[in-house]
């Protein structure tokens, strides 16, 4: 009999069903009596007993004319040197108690205990009294330096890097404002990932930092690997291919849009910082701060729309105008393009679907390989392999620029996100323009543009501001950006919780 | 899409009427039925027809105003009581379904025809069946992000093509790779009619309670009548002025611009192909929101409608319906019949409705009514 409960016998599922339960529970005991405040100071066995690993360390250290002090710590994560300097020396030499040491926190239960051991914290477990914290983190990190996928020619050069207090701290030192919120959490059952939520109190629309905090809360997984990861469980509940969270390596473009009234989350150990709410055009207008007036920055802007239009379109305009129906244009210019094809053995859409296989291969090597050998990779591909299908006759010189030009375009977007879901669509119109011609291609803009209007990020609107405008000048703000003396409102879009961002001679 | 973010802005609302408004049909009314009265008489006729369009407006923005607040069947059922109130329901119904297919029925030959000739009609209605259906799906909300995009991108491309073409023909025509017309082709009325295609009011009134739970309804009828009035006029002034003698045949505007010069003048076609696709984004709009409104109001009649399933049924029936073969006398007095329809049913019972009950007191309706 698979078990019995008295006179009740179980089936052998039910049994296991109860055996899990039980050890739910158990865990569940176990964690919430790590959360009861300690009724008497812990020993150093309990603290191995509570974190076991050959890397915990715990000595006792005497002090003069005491009973000395237990002290405990992760040496993979501990500044030795700082220990030895700030905790141990003073206290064996006898020139500072336990008590007094600068910066130490009580601690009050276990759970906090093991928490902050692993954060890289010194544990110190004096005679009487709660035990004592002292942040001696000491892991070495990579230094602030130049972002390596938002690069500008004129403008800031530093970029965010996996240190979570610094990038904080990057973002602090561009926004000095006492409005400026930071909130912390952990994320990740196991991982236990700091993340760090900024806003603009005044600025930030409140349903959105709501949001924001429940989509933390909801959080239930073991571990944390990238931000991505965080923000795709916060806000991205969406199987779209098109990214609805903004990831940015920059501090001043953080610093820039929590002054519009966006919200930004660092993630420990994550050297991007994301950022909602995010539209489609904004991922257009990366750069734009070192850019002088709005003449430029309308230039800049249509230059990178057209761009957006060959990294789509271009390739699926090509079938349908080549492949299916070649007398919407005159008829000179059709019998120029159809000769550039003449020795090609195959239809257009084959070939322009293999092309596009082709130089979609090389652009993911390249961007997953070393600069230098990306390099050489780029030259090859376009240089040789380009140059050798149509030397086969496998491709011709016509494709060659129109795939060129597309690639061209999607990283004219500047975020590889983006360019990502791009480079997907691109395919499906090439399809659609196959079987149904130019209706076939239009047909997929469409489709494209109904799923985009379906989109929302932290609840704006992905198309705004064309989508859900409030007027004309709205409208044309997705191509024009007021002139720097002129924006004395934020982005509507964003739908901030104070649309006047500044007022002559004062601050509102 | 959450109830909270199911309300439409005044200039959501004002785009979709405008664009829907692009397909919609009051003018051809006179024309269909006034022919053998000559061709300025059939223009002349189009001077009611848009006195009744404009009376439409102003009956729905009155209605819309009134009551606020309230659904619209709702509003028509306190107006005319149960015993009217439910079949003029179950007629805008049929009504609408009734429309659904037709917008593909107007498009596919289009389509079709000369420029296109290797798409079969069943094909394209499917292509523009699914698309709609696509948007339908997704409710009000999405149906007018699409109109809001398109409306501002679609004017750019219009303007930012067709503009510089006729402004600067003679310097810029050896610039690009296509003949433009010539001034007197650019101003006959086959092309202003092709071009000014605009009309209808249907969508006014049932979108109109729609817009009165987050916009003032004065503004929005100003606007509606005034890109309503500033197209009619674009619409009807060439052919004032140069009179031609081809109006006679002015069934469709587009297919007649394209039939009298476009399938004879291949430089043309580049053109005509750009605006095509235009008409084919208007298509898409106006058949998805038709299919909302159909599903919607037939909900708010059968309670036990599924929520999963009439909007995918209706719309794949739609391309079927569409796909079948119908000969021109009946495709001509379907529409002269829906074009009754769209008087009877859009102007004179809205028209009773005020009267009767348009003075009711609001009561509070919750956003998510207007959902999908």
């Amino acid at each position: 009999m698979p078990g019995a409960v008295g006179e009740r016998h179980l089936s052998r599922e039910q049994a296991r069903a109860l055996l899990q339960l039980s050890r739910a529970l158990s865990r569940r005991v176990a964690d919430l009596a790590g959360e009861l405040p300690f009724a008497e100071p812990p020993t150093l066995a309990e603290v191995q007993a509570a974190l076991p690993g050959d890397d915990l360390r715990c000595l006792h250290v005497p002090q003069p004319g005491g009973p000395g002090v237990g002290l405990s710590y992760i040496e993979t994560l501990t500044d030795d040197r700082r220990l030895w300097d700030e905790v141990v020396k003073p206290i064996v030499s006898g020139t500072l108690r336990p008590e007094a040491l600068p910066k130490a926190q009580p601690i009050p239960n276990l759970h906090d205990l093991v928490h902050r051991l692993l954060l890289g914290w010194v544990v110190l477990l004096p005679p009487a009294g709660p035990p004592l914290g002292l942040d001696l983190e000491g892991l070495q990190q990579r230094a602030v330096s130049e972002p390596t996928t938002e690069r500008q020619v004129i403008g800031p050069k530093e970029g965010f890097v996996e240190n979570f207090q610094t990038n904080v701290g990057l973002i602090r030192n561009r926004l000095r404002d006492p409005a400026l919120r930071v909130e912390y959490r952990n994320v990740g059952r196991r991982s236990r990932t700091r993340v760090a939520m900024l806003y603009l109190a005044d600025v930030a629309r409140p349903e959105m930092v709501r949001r924001a905090r429940a989509g933390l809360r909801s959080i239930a997984v073991d571990f944390i690997r990238t931000a991505m990861d965080v923000a795709e469980l916060t806000f991205q509940h969406s199987w779209s291919v098109f990214p609805l969270v903004e990831q940015t390596e920059r501090p001043d473009r953080v610093a820039h849009g929590l002054s519009q009234g966006r919200l930004a989350l660092v993630v420990e150990g994550a050297p991007f910082t994301l950022m909602v709410p995010v539209t489609f055009f904004d991922f257009q207008h990366d750069g734009e701060g070192a850019l002088p007036g709005p003449a430029v920055t309308a230039f800049v802007r249509l230059l990178r729309l057209s761009g957006l239009f060959l990294a789509l379109a271009l390739p699926g305009l090509y079938v349908a105008v080549l492949g299916a129906d070649p007398l919407v244009l005159p008829v000179p210019l059709t019998i120029t393009l159809a000769a550039a094809r003449f020795a090609v053995p195959y239809p257009v859409a084959t070939e322009t679907i293999l092309m596009m296989g082709v130089a979609d291969i090389l652009a993911e090597a390249t961007a997953q390989s070393a600069s230098a050998i990306g390099n050489a990779l780029a030259i090859v591909g376009t240089l040789i392999v380009g140059q050798l299908m149509v030397q086969a006759h496998l491709a011709s010189t016509l494709l060659m620029i129109v795939i060129a030009a597309s690639l061209m375009g999607a990283f004219l977007t500047l975020k590889f996100t983006l360019s990502y879901s791009l480079r997907i669509w691109k395919y499906a119109l090439v399809l659609l323009a196959a079987v149904g011609g130019l209706l076939g291609w239009f047909t997929g803009l469409l489709v494209m543009l109904v799923h985009l209007s379906s989109l929302e990020s932290a609840g704006i609107p992905y198309l705004a501001p064309l989508a859900a405008a409030r007027g004309p000048a709205a409208v044309a703000r997705a191509v024009v950006q007021p002139g720097r003396g002129r924006a004395r409102t934020r982005p509507a879009e964003y739908r901030p919780h104070q649309a006047v961002s500044a007022r002559r001679g004062g601050r509102r | 899409m959450s109830a909270a973010h199911a309300r439409l802005s005044w200039w959501q609302v004002l785009l979709l009427v405008f664009t829907l408004s692009l397909c919609l049909t009051p003018f051809d009314l006179p024309a269909l039925l006034m022919p053998r009265l000559g061709a300025r008489s059939a223009w002349w006729g189009a001077l009611p027809a848009l006195a009744v369009g404009m009376w439409g407006i102003a009956v729905a923005s009155a209605l819309a105003r009134r009551s606020r607040g309230r659904t619209f069947d709702r509003t028509v059922l306190a107006a005319l009581g149960p015993v009217l109130g439910y079949p003029y329901l179950a007629a805008l119904v049929a009504l609408f379904l009734f429309s659904v297919p037709g917008c593909l029925l107007v498009f596919g030959p289009a389509a079709h025809g000369d420029l296109l000739p290797r798409l079969p009609v069943a094909f394209v209605a499917v292509m523009v069946a699914a698309v709609g259906t696509y948007a339908a799906r997704l409710g009000p909300e999405a149906i007018a992000r699409c109109a809001e995009t398109l409306a501002p991108l679609l004017a750019a491309g219009l303007l930012g093509i067709y503009g510089p073409l006729v402004a600067l023909h003679p310097r810029i025509a050896g610039l690009l790779p296509v003949q433009v017309p010539t001034w007197s082709e650019w101003l006959s009325p086959q092309v202003a009619g092709a071009a000014g295609t605009i009309r209808g009011f249907l969508p006014l009134l049932v979108l109109g309670p729609l817009m009165a739970q987050r916009a003032p309804a004065g503004r929005f009828a100003l606007a509606s009548a005034l890109a309503w009035v500033l197209v009619a006029g674009a619409l009807v002034l060439p052919v004032l002025v140069f009179d031609a003698p081809l109006v006679r045949q002015f069934s469709f505007p587009f297919l007649a611009a394209e039939a009298t010069v476009g399938w004879h003048w291949l430089p043309l076609r580049s053109l005509v192909g750009v605006t095509l696709l235009v008409w084919y984004a208007v298509t898409f709009l106006v058949f998805s929101t038709y299919l909302w409104m159909a599903v919607w109001l037939l909900r708010r009649l059968i309670p036990a409608l599924p929520r999963r399933g009439p909007v995918e049924v209706l719309g794949a029936g739609a391309a079927v319906v569409a796909s079948l073969p119908l000969p021109e006398a009946t495709f001509h007095a379907l529409f002269i019949a829906w074009n009754i329809g769209v008087v009877v049913l859009g102007v004179l019972v809205p028209t009773g409705i005020l009267m009767r009950g348009g003075r009711s007191v609001p009561t509070r309706a919750s956003a998510g009514e207007w959902g999908t």
